[in-house]
């Protein structure tokens, strides 16, 4: 069929349509789909495995969008018909801290990245996913690190005020982020969750 | 084939879980875009590759965060009987194909080359190119006829010879008529591109022969 038009091109084409036709509104795809489909997913690509990384996680970051941590959480736990105090038990977390961190009102800061881990791993979790780019921006506002200031900042506590957000009332215009220092350390809040996740996977699949 | 893991996040997919949809897309990206890449790759070509194959992998990575996006939203509907979870994503992607990749190849062409073509007249099969608008009446009846004549194309798809079945889903997903129908079937199915014309033509007159059958 790849000569100049025929009677064969003409009934492929019509075939064609009709197909088209018979499967655009709907939502039950044509059949053999898994056939053909499996086979064009398995021919070779060209790509490393990096460059199916790098888009896998732009993909993940993208549908992400305005996802909040502690909602997915909540969902998530809601979807598999645990009480708070039942995952709480499971990852091995206070039920206190485990509510305010699905209210968004946790501090990083007081949440070790190993026991976060567990939690994820409790979840049904083995890696952080969709839930990378939510978390990564809740440990850029917890885990603020400040450049020296002139010398030491006193403060009272108050009431219903967070911890992070006490030390950033407190320093603002006094102290200036350490932007570098900052993502260190959320860097290695993330890796420390992710490792945890690697290796709670790891000893369950022995 | 890809595997089976799909199913135990179907539930949770349903359920509107987000945290399900990031396991979905870690488990089922590369699955996906390597199809739909490979789609269009075969559309690009079929036009004379007007797009670097750097872009087409760029809008490949477009399309497939379109189609599971578009899977999540209509996750109510899938039918887990009649395709796996993977492949009806894929099938998502190839509905945006013209929206993407083929609006920008056509820009690209339109740019490259003169003589190139005119694929807003060709376009895809079943693309009706006139802008012509019907008679309300005359649309009524066309509809009718044509809810008459889908079910038709499906039931004949059904009752084909596995293969002249899995040949013209093939070139209905390449989603173009002439040499890049062979060559997906070519991909798709494993053959050479003799083999796979063959094929087609075999596949096209069982499903004609079907079709004026009373």
């Amino acid at each position: 069929m790849t000569a100049s038009p025929t009677g064969e091109d003409n009934d492929l084409e019509m075939t064609l349509k009709q197909i088209e036709a018979a499967y655009a509104a709907g939502d039950v795809p044509p059949p053999g789909l898994d056939e053909v489909v499996a086979q064009l997913a398995e021919s070779p690509s060209g790509l490393t495995s990096d460059e199916f990384g790098r888009r896998r996680r732009r993909t993940l970051d993208q549908l992400s969008g305005n996802l909040q941590f502690g909602q997915l959480v909540r969902k998530r736990r809601e979807v598999m018909g645990l009480e708070i105090d039942e995952l709480a038990k499971r990852a091995k977390v206070r039920p206190s801290t485990l509510d305010e961190l699905e209210q968004g009102d946790a501090d990083l800061h007081t949440i070790d990245a190993v026991i976060l881990g567990n939690l994820l791993y409790s979840l049904g979790l083995d890696a952080l996913g969709i839930a990378e780019r939510p978390l990564r921006e809740l440990a850029e506002k917890h885990l603020t690190i400040y450049r020296a200031g002139p010398g030491q900042v006193f403060g009272r506590t108050r009431k219903a005020v967070r911890t992070h957000t006490r030390r950033r009332d407190l320093l603002g215009g006094i102290a200036e982020p350490d932007r570098d220092a900052t993502r260190r350390a959320v860097e290695t809040y993330l890796t420390e969750v992710r490792e945890r996740l690697n290796e709670l996977g790891t000893s369950q699949s022995r | 084939m890809s595997s089976d893991s799909w199913r135990a996040f179907l539930p949770m997919l349903r359920a509107g879980d987000d945290l399900a949809k990031g396991q979905l897309v870690e488990a089922y990206f590369d699955y996906v875009y390597s199809a739909l890449l490979r789609l269009s790759r075969l559309l690009n070509s079929k036009w004379y590759s007007p797009l670097p194959d750097v872009e087409i992998q760029e809008l490949a990575e477009e399309l497939a965060g379109l189609a599971f996006g578009k899977a999540f939203a209509d996750i109510a509907s899938f039918d887990e009987s009649k395709s796996a979870l993977p492949s009806w994503i894929v099938w998502k992607g190839r509905a945006a194909l013209k929206g993407t990749v083929l609006k920008e190849i056509r820009e690209a062409a339109r740019h490259s080359r003169r003589g190139t073509p005119d694929l807003t007249e060709q376009g895809f099969a079943g693309e009706d190119a006139s802008g012509a608008q019907p008679d309300p009446a005359d649309e009524a009846v066309r509809r009718l006829s044509m809810a008459e004549s889908d079910s038709r194309v499906r039931t004949i798809l059904a009752s084909m010879l596995p293969s002249h079945r899995q040949a013209l889903t093939a070139a209905y997903l390449g989603a173009a008529s002439g040499s890049s129908a062979v060559d997906v079937i070519a991909t798709a199915m494993g053959t050479s591109k003799f083999a796979a014309d063959s094929l087609l033509r075999r596949a096209v007159r069982e499903f004609r022969r079907r079709w004026v059958a009373k």
